[in-house]
């Protein structure tokens, strides 16, 4: 339980160059993976989704499940000898094992042609008279179209957060937030580089998502260190947010956890798209629960502190003590 | 708020019928086509409004109950058919362009063919003195402002090769000239074809055509051919008999269509795409997605099993950690779940399975309002107020920043609804109105459950705000301090022997306790900041 008590008596502030190096140490190994599963390109360095690229994907269910070599062998001669093939559970309730299947990109007939192959092969199964066959396929242009509005999408959300920041508080509490925004960005790209998790149009929801969300400790904190300023004067900046942080940890871990359960019961319990959401999201609520004590609050003090009125009480504090 | 919950109820009752699902849960199609000129620019406005008009015609033909057809930027339709039961007929039929034109088949409008490959045809027309970049164009789209390159498909039962011709632009006639068409049988040798009636100035045009042709061959003495041509490929090459008197005068009436093999679904679906008009545009399908039944309710079972568990989770969380508080929080989740889904199915907003993530990620951003407001109120008791003026200035002071930071969640949901593509739009939706009614609930549920309980004498007892006596009068202390002083003391650090009961005392971790703390600390870890840092140091 000590523990616990301390966490309502440490000293955050006063440890900031800790907390940097630890999390540019976690930021450094996701974009060494980055660079090196990227082979020099680090935008190489992600497992991209169909959605990114071009291609056909078809999810099918068989009545007597063939193995995967069987299945590879079909489709090879249907005439898709560099098909990426591989077994889900998710198709039929666990029924019957499902398989993914990508190719290049089908046109209307191509596809008819390898649902008829496949069917006189394994019989795709069809309970309730619907064959489970599912099928999505994306041109490059669309994969292009994702990433330029994801990107968009991403640089417009930081600005707009910026704008709000700075008209509710003040700007140095924006570069406080923003700064904690790349820091969880950066953290949940490592994350998909180091784990070779696939990135989706889920992910980039998530990301989105999270960019807003992570914010919501770091308005409480921020919040509560406003409205201490103008009650402490005299004290030093980093001492007065430190006494903020203790004085709201509970609700910001609370509301962090808050978060997490639900979203870790659709990490165990969704299906592959919720689990996808459920991934990011999860990395992003934990990373953005850390940076809002550990990136945001120092980096607000550092700029505080440079004010003239707070580095005479700093100044002040530290000759006191010696 | 009763009458709110009542509506609510109503609209979702019974759920099975009242809630709409994506295709992505009930199985279905979604097509988005990306929209061209016949030569490869992209549509004006008026353009893509007309042809989702006509996708909407065609649509409806096939008889799918809920579909949807949505522009998308300037140049995208999406088209989503859920429950759909043939999406491979759907695909046939949906994104045809079929633009029907009648080409006089001589010399003249038949500057190349027939040639028996694409790549001979367009040399030859490259020969005819024809720039580079408009054969490239044709090449690549079929048609140009001058010529128009048409295939024939080899045709199995004469055993004649496939062929390519080019034509000169404009056609004879158009499918302008179309005012309905039907599947039929032909009289010659029963085989099936397609029916066209002309409109009144279609068949008067149509009548000149195969006058002019029957002339021509009456001089020649040769017969002459017209082209039917469908999407640049061929379906039929009638021959104009001028042996015969009786077309003297041209065809009036209509026209045949009876190319090749074709099958009684093939000349039905010809006739369908044909009265329902051709598309002003070329659409190319970019994305296409196609669920199966089974596995959308796969996904629909897991989604509600883990939207139910997390939920579950939370009201037991709130339960135990706020205890008297919580259970008001537990009631005020359940209303939001309520509201949220009668609201859903009042709009109504389709539910997919990232709009079902976001409806449970926003069960956690509910819960947050609470959390907020009852830890202010805890620390206003716990600053000696009694339950009722805690409860209000807790409440308004709380809700200050939970507006800050869901207006900040929305923010980003707002560009994340205008910049995604289809899917992950139901997730930003749906996280959108979560956070709206969220806001909603703790306005008029929390808040006048907490003021109703504030009336009643049981009610004004801190330690069911979860706040013991102890904890009270240290925050009191702590308040009285006054914060030069309390500066002071924590400036003078190590030095403050007398002082560190009361400064351990107004420790704000008092405040907000971790769930045993008790309050009472001793000296050694009682104070904090640079000073007892410092401290550390010098032992």
């Amino acid at each position: 339980m000590n523990f616990f008590r301390r966490l309502y008596s440490f000293d955050y502030m006063g440890h900031k160059a800790w907390w940097f190096t630890l999390s540019g140490i976690i930021i450094v190994i996701g974009l060494a993976s980055l660079f090196i599963r990227g082979g020099g390109n680090p935008i190489n360095g992600l497992d991209y989704g169909l959605e990114f690229q071009e291609g056909t994907r078809v999810t099918v269910a068989f009545e007597s499940p063939p193995t995967l070599a069987d299945v590879r062998a079909v489709v090879s001669d249907a005439g898709y000898p560099g098909a990426q093939i591989q077994e889900t559970a998710d198709v039929s309730g666990g029924a019957a094992t499902g398989f993914q299947i990508q190719t290049p990109m089908l046109t209307v007939a191509e596809q008819a042609e390898l649902k008829t192959t496949l069917d006189e092969a394994f019989t795709i199964s069809s309970p309730g008279g619907t064959p489970s066959w599912g099928i999505e396929v994306v041109s490059a242009s669309f994969g292009r179209q994702v990433v330029d509005s994801s990107l968009k999408a991403v640089a417009i959300a930081l600005v707009l957060i910026l704008i709000y920041v700075t008209f509710r508080f003040q700007w140095k509490y924006a570069v406080g937030a923003i700064a904690a925004e790349f820091h969880d960005l950066l953290i949940v790209i490592g994350v998909y580089s180091l784990t070779g998790r696939e990135v989706t149009t889920a992910t980039i929801a998530a990301v989105l998502t999270i960019m807003g969300y992570s914010l919501y400790d770091t308005v409480i904190i921020f919040d509560r260190v406003r409205e201490n300023e103008p009650k402490l004067v005299r004290m030093p900046y980093g001492d007065m947010v430190n006494e903020s942080l203790w004085e709201t940890l509970t609700r910001s871990l609370n509301t962090s956890f808050m978060s997490l359960l639900p979203v870790l019961c659709l990490f165990f319990f969704g299906g592959e798209t919720l689990k996808d959401f459920a991934f990011a999201l999860l990395v992003g609520i934990i990373s953005g629960a850390y940076s809002t004590i550990f990136i945001a609050s120092p980096v607000l003090t550092i700029l505080k502190e440079r004010e003239p009125k707070y580095r005479k009480l700093k100044l002040a504090a530290r000759a006191d003590e010696s | 708020m009763a009458v709110l919950v009542a509506v609510s109820l109503y609209f979702i009752i019974p759920p099975s019928v009242k809630t709409r699902l994506g295709l992505d849960l009930q199985g279905g199609l979604e097509v988005v086509y990306t929209a061209k000129t016949a030569d490869g620019k992209p549509p004006s406005s008026a353009e893509l409004d007309q042809t989702i008009g006509i996708l909407d015609r065609r649509v409806n033909g096939l008889g799918v109950t809920e579909s949807a057809i949505q522009k998308q930027g300037t140049d995208q339709i999406s088209v989503s058919l859920p429950g759909i039961k043939d999406a491979q007929q759907a695909l046939d039929l949906i994104g045809k362009t079929a633009q029907l034109e009648f080409y006089k088949d001589d010399p003249q409008s038949r500057p190349v063919g027939p040639v028996d490959t694409k790549e001979k045809a367009l040399k030859q027309l490259k020969r005819e003195g024809v720039s580079q970049a408009e054969i490239d164009q044709l090449s690549a789209e079929g048609n140009t402002d001058k010529y128009a390159l048409v295939q024939r498909p080899a045709d199995p039962t004469t055993s004649e090769p496939e062929a390519w011709y080019v034509f000169n632009r404009p056609p004879a006639l158009t499918g302008e000239a179309i005012s309905g068409a039907r599947a039929g049988f032909s009289g010659q040798n029963n085989k099936p074809n397609v029916l066209i009636d002309f409109t009144a100035e279609g068949s008067k045009k149509f009548q000149e055509v195969t006058r002019e042709l029957y002339r021509t061959g009456l001089l020649k003495n040769t017969p002459q051919t017209f082209a039917i041509v469908l999407d640049n490929v061929m379906e039929s090459d009638p021959m104009i008999d001028y042996t015969d008197p009786g077309l003297r005068d041209g065809i009036s009436g209509g026209a045949e269509i009876s190319g090749g093999n074709m099958t009684i679904k093939e000349s039905q679906d010809l006739a369908f795409v044909l009265k329902t008009g051709a598309l002003p545009v070329k659409l190319e399908p970019t994305y296409q997605q196609q669920v199966s039944a089974t596995l959308g309710k796969d996904s629909l079972d897991q989604a509600l099993i883990a939207g139910l568990v997390g939920l579950g989770l939370v009201l037991v969380y709130m339960l135990v950690y706020y205890r008297f508080l919580g259970l008001v929080a537990d009631l005020a989740l359940i209303v939001y779940g309520i509201l949220l889904w009668g609201l859903f199915n009042a709009i109504p907003v389709t539910l997919t399975l990232p709009g079902i993530a976001g409806m449970i990620l926003t069960i956690g951003v509910a819960a947050d309002a609470n959390v907020v407001i009852f830890e202010r109120i805890k620390e206003e008791v716990s600053h000696g107020k009694t339950v009722r003026s805690a409860v209000n200035s807790g409440y308004a002071l709380g809700f200050k920043t939970i507006l800050d930071a869901n207006i900040l969640t929305m923010l980003t949901a707002l560009v994340l609804f205008f910049f995604a593509t289809a899917q992950p739009k139901g997730f930003a939706v749906t996280l959108i109105l979560g956070v709206l009614v969220s806001m909603l609930t703790a306005v008029l549920f929390t808040r006048a459950m907490l003021g109703v309980l504030a009336g009643f004498a049981f009610f004004n007892r801190p330690s069911l705000m979860g706040v013991s006596a102890g904890q009270i009068e240290l925050g009191v202390a702590a308040q009285a301090e006054s914060s030069v002083a309390a500066s002071r003391r924590r400036r003078a650090g190590s030095a403050a022997g007398v002082a560190a009961p009361v400064a351990a005392g107004a420790s704000p971790s008092a405040v907000e306790p971790a769930p045993t703390a008790t309050g009472s600390r001793g000296p050694s870890n009682g104070r904090r900041g640079t000073g007892s840092r410092k401290r550390k140091k010098r032992r």
